[in-house]
């Protein structure tokens, strides 16, 4: 309070004593409290006639209209993992941001060449915005650079060998240990001289040994190719939020190659490890993900979501495709249940969870059936067209036919920048041309309207080839109508238990309403073959010609993934640290580029630190090839609560790893399991400028924070230079720090500018003048709204796959040998009462290698188990767990409340996100104002013996969850193993659970507190604090590695830039996390009622669902008024 | 005792203060079928009004699950269970509204009690309890026009109503509505929190705080309303579900979509307190629940709405595309316009997008 301010406080307040004395006598003894707003009573009489007419004395109504004042404003961009990325305005008063609030001026939003945005855009921001300020003042902070004392030891013992039981038990209790609070110097040297001890132990021949001692496969450490620094893994947490301060990580694991002059360290991905990744995309395209700027909805008369909430989780930019049905268009939903999106649909179709793949392979069905196919979109823009030999299931190409690969100098060459050698191995492809009925030879550039001849879509043609011989070859039109055959929708209902007319009148407006949208997102990703349902939406979407038009193609939202919406970031990421470039006024071009560091999907660290290894056959791909992991840090990330099998990681693999570093502005599960917590900025604290642009809208920000930073906490690109200086200082290397120069000057603009001006999307925007502005601007893409693959189908240019058109079939040996060169539905690997893993489909073209017994259970061998058969067939297999009794799918969705697991601690949301929020907090087992909540249908809930309101326990497969080698007598099995309130939800179908993920895990401290603590919250002394009472959604989850994710022969876009290539690329061809790959048994643990006796009170009322008394039937039924109709 | 006229009834009824509207009437249109239950709304709110110690419990503005949710616990199933079944004859409502059927026996010397309860502590806990639930599960589907298991989300705040049944049942008289505005307010400084306001709201909407000793309820922001500027709900409104206007003025676009377009109807009209706040009907849901909730008028406005003209369009465009208050708009051309109360434009959106295509060297594939 200021000075000014606090005098009229106190007159205030002695005005008050003295009224109320006088105006109520002895009523004062009653407290000051309880009569606070007694200090607004008048004395003069008061004599109300009318209150409709008139009132007397209005002059109280100052009261809020000074809880209203405010001081100023300034904007800054609220960044969580949500992919919107809105500007927001903060209201500031004494210092303090009190508010937050949309500033109306996206619609004033444009670029270099006039493009003007529309006030449809308005307003922006979300719930989770408007509570920023209750995180950003929060109990949760990080507020010094806090380092754990086992780990603080260890260092002075000077890092004694970790892989020792004893040293494991004396310094690396993570969970249990306490932290000490250390200054920025103190942190930096401790974490600095860490990195050189690791470097020096793990390089060369000494360190080889040392990590093939230690059990790693010789593959992984042979990735290492020497360099120590490999085993330290930087995750730059959702790239795009923060242009430069989250990359800052991968800068500084580029600067490492100059400890030893050959490589850097690991940047860990994103995207894919966050199951964000749909991969059926990059193989069908190349491209990592097909997305558009929503307002491009506009243009949508079909909208179909695929297992996508985009009521829940698109925030801003859901009501772009709400308002379709204002247009005229029909709006569809497919997921398990009555979902929120389902409510705006047109028609709602029920699927079996894991199931979507059959589902769609029957609305193929109908398309071919009915004949409801663009069929010149097919012959332009597919590959349907190329004829696939039946002897080897492999693309004929001009070889075949004994001709010279053509040349080629379109785009392919100048823009995709094919190499000579990758082209050559290619080839070219082959059709049959009806006209002169023979076969014909076309490149990649010859697609759209230059497709020449006259291509024949069905039959079996009898080539010659080069040697003399013949072979029949079918194209992949004619192939996938004898493979569609086969999933009649009778075929499809039964499979995916979907009502079979909804899936006739899907297929059918498919082919008739134009422009259709499918979307799809995480209901159908975290799935083991989320691939095969991605490329099957590519499969329907291009049998209708719905790809690159204005409100057609098919999409999948998930993170804040685009990084590569900014092209020049290697200017940032991968300036070669050996000649790095300090003037300011250099142009970009002048930036030396040199990528030192390796990029590798955390996956591998998910999988016990391996890859997938069967029976000494490597199923992971050279270019995959992960390294031990010693040390690992996270920025704009919770990484290990977000980590699927959390519990495993805790318990078991970060045993082996020496140094865990997490920079955060909130004490999260990740901080309380790490060695060191760095203290960060929030977004409105930014002392230093960042940038960042969005995969749903077109909005590019460039900004500050407007408040004065929190505690010792600093801006993140200032945690890494601090780091780097002090290797300088250790090392008396200077280009350490040189590295980082603008950032020590306080220019980090210079930085801004350089990737900016490299940037195809942003160049000829001025960095300061679009800062100073407060407002945004666009992002200068091809058209606005963007919309993918417009280039290609309006000016025929090549898709960025190996043929130029959109691949519906794989001819690459390991699609062959798994049986997924033609789409097929595969089982789940874990989450199905079937045979886990089985192909469903008789097609001869389905020859799949299999190495692994029907009877093996075990998670890797499942992996790799490749077994065809008719559903028929399979659909009278069983899955050994399922027989066990583990028989509830558990589908773990994002909540609406959170971002993940940002927001999950903020006391407002909380309240909001179950059925047992309760500022209050009468329940005092509830570990927060709320709490965790597992949904089930009523009926199995009855069945198991289960109250609405009740804990339960839910425990998935044994074998290996919540971790592997759990015993019942563990200390940490309790904390990590699942009780959570159970509250009903009959739009689930029986047998189907869902528990939104994101929620802070238990934790050793959470749990003991939770048990022990006066007021029972489960607060560790950290200021770290869980959701739930023990083990967390996690418990069920485990970490899967797909082979057809992890090959070397994809061909693929590059992650940043046009140009294509083969093999593993960060975010684009790996492996996707997929957590809802479970099922889970379902225990009664403690009764819902107060004290834990009886029933959860609001249950017993007779308004809740299953227990609906009389008059809440006849309030369902609309039977309290008669008439009105 | 008044004999006075509620339009939304069709008729006069009893009120307890002779009828003397507003200049101008706070209104707002919410329509329920852009609505994705965020609660962005509710976190503005609770962020600017009620953050201190006391107001634990209150949420000016939420959002509810239909049909189980509820602020407090199952508020409207309670009320339509006290006031028992009821009759709309055409556009006139045959039943009784919460005044008619008051207990003569709850009545004060100095307030008329409508027909009501007051909800207990537990009932205003939980404030989000059964989020998206749905009836049953149906296996075969859903499909217009109208699902037989459904869900929608109900934004509810205080509906400055023209017959507020807080202000009957003040025994202090310390609640009134603003003639400037129609924003219905409690005194603070002459509350004492007897909470008759509570118990008579049909909709309660009036909160009790223990640190202050005083009921409290939303203000309409009239911080805000008194700077042209909407309400903090609607002008964070990201669903675009909120518009703000004045009812009564004929240029406004609110009273185009209640009287004109009658895409907008009220929320439990035959309460009879005549509340302020419209909601566009929710086009998949049984029209039995749908009546009973908004009274006549269900099918033609859900008819309308959905296949709407240029006006109703354009007019549709303009929820949440400007913080300003409207207080008139055309459509011009393929543009809604809206404008301020000195006349000046302080909107103008287009209702069509169009595709912008830049030079060669941009790319949609990044």
């Amino acid at each position: 309070m200021s000075e000014p301010e606090k005098k009229q406080f106190d007159l205030t307040r002695r005005n008050f004593l003295i009224t109320t004395g006088a105006a109520l006598g002895g009523m004062t003894i009653l407290g000051t409290a309880k009569w606070a707003r007694a200090d607004l009573v008048t004395l003069r009489p008061f004599v109300v006639d009318n209150p409709l007419a008139v009132y007397p004395n209005r002059d109280w109504e100052k009261l809020y209209r000074d809880q209203y004042k405010f001081d100023s404003e300034f904007t800054f961009v609220c960044v969580p993992n949500c992919t919107h990325n809105c500007r927001v305005k903060g209201v500031v008063r004494n210092g303090v941001m009190v508010r937050v609030e949309p500033p109306y001026t996206e619609g004033k939003a444009t670029d270099i060449y006039g493009t003007q945005t529309t006030q449809s855009w308005h307003p922006r921001g979300c719930l989770k915005g408007y509570t920023l300020p209750r995180r950003i003042y929060g109990p949760h902070r990080t507020k010094y650079p806090m380092v754990r004392k086992g780990w603080k030891d260890w260092v002075a013992a000077g890092w004694p060998d970790q892989t020792q039981a004893d040293v494991k038990e004396k310094y690396f209790k993570r969970g249990y240990d306490d932290f000490v609070r250390v200054s920025w110097d103190e942190a930096n040297t401790l974490v600095a001289q860490t990195m050189l001890h690791i470097m020096k132990t793990y390089a060369g021949e000494e360190g080889a040994k040392r990590l093939l001692a230690q059990g790693y496969p010789k593959e992984m450490v042979e990735a290492m190719h020497g360099t120590g620094a490999q085993t330290m893994k930087f995750r730059n947490g959702m790239a795009l939020n923060g242009v430069i301060r989250i990359n800052s990580l991968a800068r500084f694991a580029n600067m490492l190659a100059l400890y030893d002059g050959k490589y850097g360290a690991r940047q860990w991905s994103s995207y894919d490890w966050h199951g964000d990744l749909n991969p059926g995309h990059p193989m069908s395209t190349g491209v990592k993900c097909s997305d558009v700027d929503m307002n491009d909805f506009r243009n949508t008369k079909l909208m179909v979501f695929l297992g996508k909430n985009q009521v829940e989780n698109k925030m801003a930019d859901a009501h772009w495709w709400i308002e379709i049905i204002e247009r005229g268009g029909k709006v569809v939903n497919i997921s398990p249940e009555y979902s929120p999106a389902s409510q705006k649909s047109d028609y709602w179709i029920p699927v079996r969870p894991g199931s979507d793949t059959a589902l769609l392979l029957g609305v193929a069905n109908v398309l071919y059936r009915d004949k409801l196919i663009d069929y010149d979109f097919v012959k332009q823009h597919t590959d349907l067209p190329l004829l696939i030999r039946t002897d080897t299931l492999k693309r004929l190409t001009n070889k075949d036919l004994g001709t010279p690969t053509s040349t080629l100098t379109g785009y392919s060459v100048k823009v995709q920048k094919i190499k000579p050698e990758l082209r050559e191995k290619w080839g070219d492809f082959v059709i049959w041309d009806a006209k002169s009925n023979g076969p014909k030879v076309i490149n990649r550039d010859q697609v759209g309207a230059n497709t020449p001849y006259d291509p024949a879509l069905e039959g079996s043609f009898t080539v010659q080839l080069a040697d003399g011989k013949t072979v029949e070859c079918k194209t992949g039109f004619q192939l996938y109508k004898e493979h569609v055959a086969e999933y009649t929708p009778e075929a499809a209902a039964e499979i995916t238990g979907s009502p079979k007319e909804l899936i006739e009148q899907l297929a059918h407006d498919f082919g008739t309403i134009k422009p259709a949208h499918l979307a799809t997102g995480e209901g159908i990703n975290h799935y083991f073959h989320c691939d095969l349902t991605g490329r099957a939406c590519f499969l329907i979407v291009s049998l209708t010609g719905n790809v690159g038009k204005p409100g057609a193609n098919t999409t999948h939202w998930a993170g804040n993934y685009r990084g590569e919406n900014h092209p020049g970031l290697p200017t940032w990421m991968a300036e070669d640290p050996f000649n790095a470039n300090l003037d300011p006024k250099a142009p970009a071009t002048e930036v030396k580029v040199k990528k030192y560091y390796k990029p590798e999907h955390p996956c591998y660290w998910n999988y016990g630190d391996r890859p997938l290894e069967v029976n000494g056959k490597m199923y992971t791909g050279q270019s995959h090839m992960p390294v031990p992991t010693k040390a690992w840090w996270i920025c704009n990330s919770n990484h290990l609560n977000n980590a699927k099998w959390a519990h495993n990681m805790i318990e078991v693999v970060n045993k082996n790893v020496e140094m865990i570093v997490s920079q955060d502005w909130e004490w999260t599960g990740t901080c309380e399991h790490a060695d060191v917590v760095f203290p960060v900025q929030s977004w409105a604290e930014l002392t230093h400028p960042d940038m960042t642009s969005a995969c749903s809208n077109p909005f590019f920000n460039v900004w500050k924070g407007g408040l004065k930073p929190m505690y010792e906490s600093k801006q993140d690109v200032e945690v890494m230079a601090g780091v780097a200086n002090k290797l300088a200082e250790l090392t008396g290397d200077k280009r350490y720090s040189d590295y980082w120069k603008f950032v020590n000057e306080n220019r980090t603009d210079v930085y801004l500018q350089r990737v900016s001006d490299a940037s195809y999307t942003t160049s000829g925007y001025n960095i300061n003048e679009l800062m100073e502005s407060n407002r945004d601007w666009l992002m200068m893409f091809r058209t606005y709204p963007r919309i993918f693959g417009w280039e290609q189908v309006h000016e025929h240019k090549p898709w960025y796959t190996k043929t130029g058109r959109i691949e519906l079939y794989k001819d690459e040996d390991e699609f062959i040998n798994l049986g997924e060169n033609l789409i097929v539905h595969r089982e789940p690997v874990e989450a199905t009462p079937y045979l886990p893993n089985v192909i469903v489909g008789t097609h001869p073209f389905i020859r799949p290698v299999n190495d692994v017994p029907a009877e093996a259970t075990g998670a890797s061998e499942r992996s790799v188990r490749n077994i065809k058969m008719a559903w028929a067939q399979a659909k009278a297999s069983k899955n050994p767990l399922w027989e066990k009794g583990y028989r509830f799918y558990f589908l773990t969705p994002k909540s609406r409340h959170r971002v993940h697991s940002s927001w999950a601690m903020t006391d407002f949301n909380v309240i909001w996100d179950s059925n047992f929020g309760d500022p209050y907090r009468n329940d005092k087992r509830t570990p927060h104002t709320g709490e965790a909540q597992v949904h089930m249908n009523p009926e199995d809930g009855k069945a198991l013996g289960i109250k609405d309101g009740d804990y339960i326990w839910v425990d998935a497969n044994p074998e290996d969850r919540p971790y592997v080698g759990w015993k019942e007598s563990d200390p940490y099995y309790e904390v990590a193993r699942l009780k959570v309130r159970v509250r009903f939800n009959p739009g689930y179908p029986k047998g189907v659970t869902m528990m939104k993920h994101g929620m802070w895990i238990a934790s050793p401290k959470t749990v003991k507190a939770n048990q022990t603590s006066a007021d029972g919250l489960a607060k560790s002394n950290t200021g770290y604090m869980a959701h739930v009472r023990t083990g967390s959604h996690q418990s069920a989850t485990r970490g899967w590695l797909q082979p057809s994710q992890m090959t070397d022969s994809l061909v693929r876009k590059g992650y940043l830039g046009q140009e294509i290539g083969e093999g593993y690329e960060v975010d684009v061809n790996a492996p996707n996390t997929c957590p809802k790959e479970t099922l889970v048994k379902v225990t009664k643990a403690e009764d819902g009622g107060p004290e834990g006796k009886g029933q959860w009170t609001r249950a017993t009322t007779g308004f809740t669902p299953g227990a609906e008394n009389d008059k809440m039937k006849q309030y369902l039924s609309g039977k309290f008024v008669k008439g009105g109709r | 005792m008044a004999q006075v006229k509620n339009w939304q009834l069709g008729r006069e009824m009893e009120y307890f203060y002779a009828d003397n509207r507003p200049k101008r009437q706070f209104a707002a249109v919410f329509n329920l079928n852009r609505c994705i239950g965020c609660q962005t709304c509710t976190m503005a709110c609770k962020s600017t009004w009620t953050f201190s110690p006391g107001q634990e419990y209150m949420w000016w503005n939420n959002v509810e699950s239909k049909p189980y949710g509820g602020y407090p616990a199952n508020w409207d199933v309670k009320l339509l269970s006290l006031l028992g079944e009821q009759e709309w004859q055409g556009d006139k409502y045959a039943g009784k509204t919460v005044f008619e059927a008051r207990d003569v026996n709850q009545q004060t010397s100095s307030g008329m009690v409508a027909l009501g309860y007051l909800p207990t502590d537990e009932e205003w806990r939980y404030p989000n309890a059964y989020e998206d639930t749905p009836q049953g599960h149906s296996p075969g589907g859903e499909k217009l026009p109208e699902h037989r298991n459904w869900g929608f989300y109900l934004p509810r705040i205080c509906n400055h109503c023209t017959y507020p049944a807080c202000v009957a049942a003040c025994p202090r008289k310390a609640i009134y509505k603003r003639q400037e505005d129609g924003i219905v307010l409690i005194d603070q400084s002459r509350c004492r929190g007897y909470r008759k306001c509570m118990q008579a709201c049909p909709y309660k909407k009036p909160m009790y705080r223990g640190t202050t000793a005083t009921s409290e309820k939303c203000v309409g922001c009239y911080p805000r309303v008194e700077q042209g500027q909407a309400t903090r709900c609607i002008a964070t409104c990201i669903g675009k579900i909120r518009l703000f206007g004045w009812v009564n003025d004929e240029n406004s676009p609110v009273n185009y979509l209640v009287k004109k377009a009658k895409v907008a109807l009220p929320l439990y009209p035959q309460f009879g307190t005549e509340p302020n706040v419209y909601y566009i009907p929710p086009r998949w849901v049984p029209r039995d629940y749908l009546a009973q909730m908004f009274g006549p008028g269900v099918e033609p406005a859900i008819s309308t709405y959905s296949k709407p003209d240029k006006e109703l369009l354009g007019v549709l465009q303009l929820f949440g595309a400007t913080d300003r208050i409207i207080t008139s708009y055309k459509i011009d051309g393929d543009y809604a316009v809206g404008f301020g109360e000195d006349g000046k434009e302080v909107v103008r959106t287009a209702i069509y997008d169009t595709v912008i295509v830049r030079p060669e060297d941009r790319h949609n594939i990044t």
